[in-house]
C-alpha cells in the first residue's frame, strides 16, 4: 500500500467535494477514509493531520476569500502534503471570486494559496522539502497553478473542471514574465498589455512556462461551461488534460460558444453572475434589485404621480438612493441587455438546437429579453428627462413627474413581470444542466462505469431486482450506517460491562469483605475468651466465675438476590438484536452484490476507521 | 488627509488648477496624492489608500489602475508605478505589494528569491524610520536591469517591490549601463522615502 492511491483513483476528487463541507478536522479523517476504502477496498492505516485556512492568520488577513484544507498524510515511511483548494465559494465575494480571473484580478487568491501552504508547513513543521500535491475544483484549480508554476509550491497539481491560468494576472504576480512579455510584445508601459490579442498572449505564457517543474494532471469536461469560455477568454490551459465527454446527451457548450461574438458572451456572463448571485438570495425581487441595485420595496407605495412627489418630499434619503443606483446601474446592464438582445435568436436558438432548452422556452426568451430592454430604454429615459442629480451637491431637482412616476411603475411592473415569466418557463432549471456539468459529481459518474454511480458526495450500488426494475443502494450510507451502528453497539456492550463489573465489585466484593470482617471478629473473640470477658466487664460483674471458652453462634446466609443479571441480560440481548439487525442489513446488501467479492471485506474493515 | 495647511485635496481640485505632470493628470493616481504641494521637486506626497504607509511620489510615473489591489481590511495593498513618457531614455516599473503580515524575514526574502528564479543577494541601505528598516538586492540575471527591496518594521509589516528599467533602443549598452545607475538611484530615494505609519501615535 502507498499513497499513489490517493491520486491514482477517485478518491482525489471525491475528497475535493467533500472539502466544499466545511467538516471539522476529525470529521474529514473518518470521510477521507471512509473514501478511500470504498473507492480502493483497503483500509487506510497511515496517520492523517489536519489544518484549515481559517486557522491560519496570515490566510484570512490577505481577505481573498481563498478556503482551503491540508492534510499532512503518512504511511509506510513515506510523508506527503496534500493541500485542497476550494473552489468558487458562496457569499459576498463570490462574484468578484469568478469574475476576477477573467478580468486578471485574481491574484491575491494564488497569494492567499502560497501563504496558506507556508503556514501549513510552519503547522506541521515539516521539512521544505516535503512533496506537496495540490487538489482543484474550478477557482481552486487556478489558484493552484498561478503559484504552483511562479512559485514552484506545489510538485503537482491535480485539477477537476478548473479554471484556467489567465496570462493577465500572472503578467502582475510574477515580475519575470512580467518583463518577458513586455520585451516580447515591445511594450513598456504596464497598461498597454490589454491591448495585445489574447491568443498571442496565451501562445506566449503556455510556452515561457513550458519547462515549469510543476506536474498538473487536469480531468475536463466537455461540456463544462467553464472550459468552452476558457478559449475566448484567452485563459491557458497547462499540463496532461484528459478530456471526457460528462453529458452524452448535449454537444456541449463550446460548439454553442464558439458560433457567439465575444462581446455577447461576456455581456452574458456578466448577467448570469449577476443573476447567480442574487438567486442564492432570494426571489423576483432581489433579482431585480441585484440587477438595478435598488431596493424595489422602495417602489411598492408609490400609486401616482402625487405619491412620487410625496416620496420626494418626505423620504428624501430614500428617493436619492434609488435615482442614484438607477443612474449607476441602469446603463451598463441596459447595455449588456440590448447586445443580448441583438443575439437572441443565435444564443437561445442555439441553445435550442443544442438541446439545452424547448423550443417554448427559446420562444419566451426571445420575447421577454426583447420585453426587458424595452422597459429598461424607457425607465432610463424618464429619469434622464425628469430627475437632474448634482452629485456635488447630493441635490436633486424634479419636475415631470408623471413620466417618472411611469418609470417605476415600469420596473416595479413590467420589468419584474418578464422576469418572472422567465423564471416560470422552466428555461434556469433547464441550465442547470449545463451547471452540472462543471461539478466533480458529473465527472465521477463519467468516469465510473458499471454498477457503480455516484449521488451528491456518495457512491451507489445499482443492481436487478427480480421485476428487473434497477435497485439503487447507496453504499457510502450504508458503510457509514454498519460503522456507526457497530460502534454505538460497541460503545453500549462496553457500557454493560463496565455495570457489570460495578455491580460485582460494589456488592459481591463488598459483602465478602464484611463477611470477613465478621468471622475476623468471631476468631478474635473464640480464641481470645478471658480477653473478651475483661473488655465486656464480666469479669467485675461476676467475680467469681471464670470464662473458659467462648462460642459464637454465627449464622452467615451467602448473598441472595442482590444481582443485575436478569436486567444485564435484557440488555445484552437488546445490543444483540441491534447487531443483529445491521448484520441482517450488512448481508442483504452483500447478497443484492454478491459478484462484488470487496464488499464483504469493505464492510469488515469499515469498523476500523 | 492632510488637512491644516488650508487647501483642497487635489483629488476635489478644478483639474485645472492640478500641476502640470503626469501625476496629477491621471484621475486613478491623483487620488493617491495627499497636496499639490512638492515635497522636493518634482515629487508629491502620497498616502496609500490601506492608510499604512506615505512616500514621495514622483511626479511623472503613474499608478496602474488594471493592477490595483486592496483589502477592504487594509491588510494588503497592490500597486504597479509607471513612468508615462515612452521616449524616456530609461523607463521604470514598480511592482509594489504591501502587506499587514510577514511569517519571517529570511523567508520572505527566499520568496521574493523564487520569484525572481535567482539567488537574490540582499544588502541593507540607510532608512531614518526609527524601527524600519529596507534592503535591496540588484538582478543579475534576466532580461532587464533591476533591483528587488524589501522594506519591513517590527510590526512584521512589509513592502516588497519588484523595479525594472528598460533603456530607449538608441542607446548604446555603455550609456544604457550609466543611466541605469542614476535611475537607481533615484528610485532608491523613493523607497526611502517609504514610511510605514501604523506604528505612529495619533
Amino acid at each position: 500500500m502507498s499513497l499513489d492511491k490517493i491520486t491514482s483513483s477517485n478518491v482525489w476528487m471525491r475528497l475535493t467535494n467533500t472539502e466544499y463541507d466545511n467538516l471539522k478536522p476529525d470529521e474529514l479523517e473518518v470521510k477521507f477514509k471512509s473514501i478511500y476504502l470504498e473507492e480502493t477496498g483497503e483500509l487506510f492505516e497511515g496517520e492523517v493531520k489536519i489544518y484549515h485556512s481559517s486557522d491560519s492568520k496570515n490566510t484570512a488577513n490577505l481577505e481573498s476569500g481563498y478556503d482551503g484544507t491540508s492534510l499532512l498524510i503518512s504511511e509506510g515511511g513515506e510523508e506527503k502534503l496534500y493541500v485542497i483548494n476550494q473552489g468558487s465559494v458562496d457569499g459576498a465575494d463570490w462574484r468578484e471570486n469568478i469574475k476576477g480571473p477573467f478580468a486578471g484580478k485574481s491574484t491575491k487568491q494564488a497569494e492567499a494559496t502560497k501563504v496558506f501552504v507556508d503556514d501549513s508547513k510552519n503547522h506541521f513543521g515539516i521539512e521544505d522539502d516535503t512533496e506537496v500535491v495540490s487538489f482543484g475544483h474550478s477557482l481552486g484549480n487556478h489558484n493552484s497553478t498561478i503559484t504552483g508554476i511562479v512559485d514552484d509550491t506545489f510538485d503537482e497539481i491535480y485539477g477537476v473542471n478548473g479554471l484556467q491560468l489567465p496570462p493577465l494576472e500572472v503578467y502582475d504576480y510574477d515580475p519575470t514574465f512580467f518583463e518577458a512579455v513586455n520585451q516580447h510584445f515591445g511594450i513598456k508601459n504596464p497598461d498597454d498589455v490589454t491591448k495585445i490579442p489574447s491568443n498571442k498572449l496565451a501562445e506566449f505564457t503556455k510556452d515561457y512556462y513550458k519547462d515549469s517543474p510543476v506536474k498538473i494532471h487536469q480531468k475536463i469536461s466537455t461540456d463544462d461551461p467553464l472550459f468552452a469560455v476558457t478559449e475566448k477568454a484567452g485563459l491557458v490551459t497547462f499540463g496532461d488534460v484528459e478530456m471526457i465527454d460528462t453529458n452524452p446527451e448535449v454537444d456541449g457548450i463550446k460548439n454553442l460558444v464558439d458560433d457567439i461574438p465575444d462581446d455577447v458572451i461576456a455581456s452574458f456572463r456578466d448577467l448570469a453572475i449577476d443573476y447567480s448571485v442574487a438567486d442564492n438570495n432570494g426571489g423576483v425581487n432581489e433579482v431585480a434589485s441585484q440587477l438595478l441595485g435598488v431596493k424595489l420595496e422602495y417602489l411598492e407605495g408609490i400609486k401616482g404621480g402625487m405619491d412620487v412627489l410625496q416620496w420626494y418630499a418626505f423620504d428624501h434619503d430614500e428617493f436619492d438612493e434609488t435615482i442614484k443606483s438607477l443612474k449607476d446601474n441602469l446603463p451598463p446592464l441596459l447595455e449588456k441587455v440590448s447586445v443580448i438582445t441583438q443575439n437572441a435568436d443565435t444564443i437561445f436558438g442555439r441553445l435550442y438546437e443544442e438541446g439545452y432548452i424547448t423550443e417554448d422556452q427559446k420562444n419566451i426568451m426571445i420575447k421577454e429579453v426583447a420585453n426587458l430592454e424595452k422597459d429598461l430604454s424607457e425607465a432610463y429615459a424618464a429619469i434622464y428627462e425628469n430627475a437632474d442629480i448634482n452629485e456635488n451637491l447630493n441635490e436633486l431637482s424634479l419636475y415631470g413627474d408623471y413620466r417618472l412616476y411611469k418609470a417605476f411603475q415600469k420596473l416595479k411592473g413590467s420589468f419584474t413581470g418578464s422576469i418572472e415569466n422567465i423564471l416560470n418557463s422552466g428555461i434556469l432549471e433547464s441550465l442547470e444542466s449545463i451547471k452540472g456539468s462543471h461539478s466533480i459529481e458529473e465527472m465521477l459518474n463519467a468516469l465510473t462505469g458499471g454498477n457503480k454511480s455516484y449521488s451528491g458526495k456518495d457512491l451507489i450500488y445499482t443492481t436487478t431486482g427480480a421485476g428487473g426494475e434497477p435497485i439503487e443502494v447507496n453504499m457510502s450510507a450504508a458503510l457509514r450506517l454498519y460503522r456507526e451502528g457497530a460502534l454505538i453497539f460497541e460503545d453500549k456492550m462496553s457500557a454493560i460491562a463496565k455495570l457489570e463489573k460495578a455491580v460485582h465489585e460494589e456488592i459481591q466484593l463488598a459483602f465478602k469483605e464484611e463477611r470477613k470482617k465478621v468471622f475476623d471478629e468471631i476468631y478474635h473473640i473464640e480464641s481470645n475468651p478471658k480477653g473478651y470477658a475483661y473488655s465486656r466487664g464480666w469479669m467485675h460483674r461476676y467475680p467469681l466465675y471464670e470464662v473458659e471458652s467462648l462460642n459464637v453462634m454465627d449464622n452467615v446466609y451467602p448473598l441472595e438476590r442482590a444481582d443485575l443479571d436478569e436486567q444485564v441480560y435484557e440488555m445484552k440481548s437488546s445490543v444483540d438484536s441491534g447487531y443483529k439487525l445491521i448484520e441482517d442489513y450488512r448481508k442483504a446488501v452483500e447478497d443484492l452484490f454478491a459478484e462484488e467479492e470487496k464488499l464483504s471485506q469493505m464492510f469488515d474493515l469499515v469498523r476500523g476507521i | 488627509m492632510s488637512n491644516g495647511k488650508g487647501s483642497a485635496s487635489p483629488s476635489e481640485m478644478d483639474p485645472q488648477d492640478l500641476p502640470d505632470v503626469p501625476a496629477f493628470q491621471n484621475e486613478f493616481t491623483r487620488d493617491f496624492l495627499t497636496s499639490t504641494e512638492p515635497v522636493r521637486e518634482g515629487y508629491y506626497p502620497f498616502e496609500a489608500k490601506s492608510g499604512k504607509f506615505t512616500m514621495d511620489f514622483p511626479g511623472d510615473m503613474n499608478i496602474v489602475e488594471r493592477s490595483y489591489n486592496k483589502s477592504s481590511k487594509n491588510d494588503s495593498e497592490f500597486l504597479t508605478i509607471s513612468h508615462t513618457d515612452e521616449s524616456l531614455d530609461v523607463f521604470t516599473n514598480i511592482q509594489l505589494k504591501y502587506y499587514g503580515f510577514m511569517s519571517d524575514v529570511e523567508s520572505t526574502k527566499d520568496g521574493l528569491s523564487a520569484k525572481r528564479n535567482e539567488e537574490l543577494q540582499f544588502q541593507s541601505k540607510n532608512i531614518e524610520f526609527e524601527g524600519q528598516n529596507i534592503e535591496v538586492a540588484d538582478y543579475t540575471d534576466g532580461i532587464n536591469p533591476g533591483f528587488a527591496t524589501l522594506i519591513w518594521n517590527d510590526n512584521n509589516e512589509n513592502i516588497q517591490i519588484f523595479t525594472s528599467m528598460i533603456c530607449g533602443d538608441n542607446l548604446s549598452s555603455d550609456e544604457c549601463s550609466k543611466l541605469v545607475e542614476d535611475e537607481k538611484e533615484r528610485v532608491l530615494n523613493i523607497f526611502q522615502s517609504i514610511k510605514l505609519t501604523q506604528n505612529e501615535g495619533e
